[in-house]
């Protein structure tokens, strides 16, 4: 796997405002998260998960506000984009390609060996799939193989939005484990609007309303009902 | 450049697979030629007759051209790689698809209009070339432009063929020199507006891109 | 804002009248040639629009600040209302004077090519609302202006029948001052007017913004 690096924080956002059509989603956010820690963020829908998890994958850029990762702007240095992997809501795959020529593109794009693929097919039990059109898979099956994509060249920090929709319990499982052995490994960031994720997998969580994010007690301590709260803008 | 290459094989095979730009082009392009030359198939008006081909032919065929690739551009987007190589690659790929539309009329062209398109084919290579080439610089900017703000692939033709007015009026007055016999210094004034045309608009639609497909 | 209305207003009234009524007849042209105290202004207003979306395209794209974009939208819609003007009243002229409603000239051209860039212009923002479809279109008003030189080129190798300038030569106006000074004074009244247009729009799109602003809790 590669190195996290000697930066002792992976993520350090101050103050990101992101605005769309000059209406704010995301006002002054911070966020400091661990090199190596499994940070569940949790919002209602249309809450901004996946505008944050873009700003950090630096496919957005803040309207206002710094973001720096493993020490760095990715801004200034667009090569750290080598160390980011992100499956966003929506499949990033080419429709007419097969499983299998999308994740060799993926890999040349990305400079990584081509066997890499196979590892990377077996390990999330894809081989089958392989030579299959994306467009005939199932969502949940398109799913897990975008995951694959974006473990394709072992990125540092792993971006995942809502990653478990649409997977049935083995998938699910298998996806579960990746986070897992990932502590300590990679830094990983989802967003997921289950409270039972986090408490589940996430080493820290927190809620992201009306743009901002409050952070949580740690996750085992999560109550339900504290979540909930939280997302429907009451005081418990 | 090893991206550029990556990423046009990448489009060659996604275009085989669905062949849809070629098609939707070569049709469009079959069409006009039929419905020109049954207007008025004289040989003077050859050159015209190319160029409104080619011209709406590129328009209709490249609107398709970013629509289908809108979610996979994120992970372009993502990748370490320069965002100005995704245009130029696209650019390349939309040339060869017009260059491939360009070669599959001649045929017409020398049927239903003037046999002299055969005798002159190697200078008329030129202004083909570089005229198609203006033709996928602009439209492919321009499709990039519709499919970010979500508008109308119908608006494409609207948008990109006035600005490429010029390149289409020196490609028509170069390959009506040829066919007239003229050497290839004569149209040479021709020639050069159209590389000045291709290498003004590459310049900006590589800036320019970038600023479209940000976010 | 009054100023400015007044003042368009004022000049306005003097230069039409001037222009009809005082500014000797031409002896060639005959009363045809009266329509030139409106189509060389009207061609002077619809290039300093044009320099204005320019500018405020690039600014907008460099800066991202609204203002320019507004600027630029203001512009490029009176911009496409003068070029409008300069080919109607241009072919007004040409028919008695010249015998033809059009022609294949640089400049006839590049006008003509302008109207259908800028209307583009216009119809992105209309169908592509928002920040998105306010830089797709800054980005049509960057290349409308870097096609005009090559538009120019390719029509002077084509062919040239426009009269040759006659006010903006080298070695300076050919008209008489007798008719200089109603053209300059058209001129002013048309350049005051598009100002005049030009600050209530940006008004009215500035306001447009707050409003949206307060109704959606903005920053």
């Amino acid at each position: 796997m590669t190195g996290t690096g000697s930066a002792p924080w992976a993520i350090e956002l101050a103050g990101v405002t992101k605005a769309f059509d000059y209406r704010p989603v995301l006002r002054g956010l911070d966020l400091r998260v661990r090199t190596g820690e499994i940070v569940a963020v949790l919002g209602a829908n249309g809450s901004g998960k996946s505008t944050l998890l873009r700003v950090l994958a630096t496919l957005i850029r803040p309207t206002r506000g710094t973001v720096s990762l493993f020490g760095q702007d990715p801004w200034v240095v667009p090569d750290l984009r080598r160390r980011i992997g992100l499956v966003p809501h929506e499949s990033l795959l080419y429709q007419s390609l097969t499983v299998e020529e999308n994740l060799r593109f993926f890999a040349a794009l990305y400079g990584v060996a081509p066997a890499r693929v196979v590892t990377v097919l077996e390990e999330g039990d894809l081989g089958p799939l392989a030579g299959r059109r994306v467009r005939i898979l199932s969502r949940g099956q398109r799913q897990q193989v975008d995951v694959a994509r974006a473990l394709l060249h072992d990125p540092s920090l792993l971006l995942l939005d809502e990653p478990f929709t649409g997977l049935d319990l083995d998938a699910a499982a298998r996806l579960a484990s990746v986070i897992r052995r990932s502590l300590g490994a990679r830094t990983v960031v989802f967003a997921t609007h289950d409270p039972a994720e986090a408490r589940l997998l996430a080493t820290g969580a927190a809620v992201l309303r009306a743009g901002r994010l409050e952070p949580t007690a740690p996750p085992e301590a999560l109550d339900e009902a504290q979540l909930v709260a939280g997302f429907r803008g009451h005081r418990s | 450049m090893s991206h550029v290459l990556l990423l046009v094989a990448k489009d060659l095979r996604l275009e085989w697979r669905s062949r849809e730009i070629v098609m939707s082009m070569g049709l469009v392009a079959l069409l006009l030629v039929v419905v020109l030359a049954a207007a008025r198939a004289e040989a003077s008006l050859t050159p015209a007759a190319m160029w409104v081909t080619y011209a709406f032919g590129a328009a209709v065929g490249f609107a398709r051209m970013f629509a289908t690739e809108r979610d996979p551009l994120t992970a372009l987007l993502l990748a370490p790689v320069d965002r100005s190589l995704i245009y130029v690659a696209k650019v390349v790929t939309n040339w060869l698809a017009v260059v491939v539309v360009q070669v599959a009329s001649l045929p017409l062209f020398g049927a239903l209009f003037t046999e002299t398109v055969w005798a002159h084919l190697p200078a008329l290579a030129l202004p083909l070339l570089l005229g198609g080439l203006s033709l996928a610089v602009v439209g492919t900017l321009f499709s990039a432009l519709i499919v970010q703000t979500r508008l109308r692939d119908a608006l494409l033709p609207l948008l990109m063929l006035p600005v490429m007015l010029p390149a289409l009026i020196a490609a028509m007055g170069a390959t009506t020199g040829i066919l007239e016999g003229q050497p290839l210094a004569a149209v040479a004034v021709h020639l050069r507006l159209l590389a000045a045309f291709d290498m003004l608009f590459a310049t900006a639609g590589v800036l320019l891109f970038e600023v479209l497909i940000s976010e | 804002m009054r100023l400015l209305l007044t003042l368009s207003l004022a000049l306005m009234l003097t230069g039409l009248t001037w222009a009809l009524a005082l500014a000797p007849t031409e002896a060639i042209q005959g009363p045809p040639q009266r329509i030139m105290y409106l189509h060389v202004p009207a061609v002077i207003t619809a290039y300093a629009a044009l320099a204005v979306v320019c500018v405020a395209s690039l600014l907008f794209l460099w800066r991202r600040d609204p203002r320019w974009d507004r600027l630029a939208l203001a512009a490029a819609e009176l911009a496409v209302l003068f070029i409008t003007m300069t080919l109607v009243t241009g072919a007004l002229w040409g028919r008695p004077v010249w015998g033809t409603w059009w022609t294949w000239d640089a400049r006839l051209t590049t006008t003509l090519i302008l109207w259908f860039i800028y209307v583009g212009y216009l119809v992105v923002r209309a169908w592509a609302p928002g920040e998105r479809g306010a830089r797709a279109a800054a980005v049509i008003g960057v290349i409308g202006i870097l096609d005009v030189p090559l538009i120019h080129w390719s029509v002077i190798l084509l062919r040239t029948l426009h009269p040759q300038p006659t006010v903006f030569r080298p070695e300076g106006p050919a008209l008489p001052v007798s008719m200089l000074i109603p053209l300059a004074i058209n001129a002013a009244a048309f350049l005051t007017l598009f100002l005049t247009l030009l600050t209530l729009r940006v008004r009215q799109e500035r306001t447009l913004a707050r409003l949206v602003e307060i109704l959606e809790g903005g920053a």
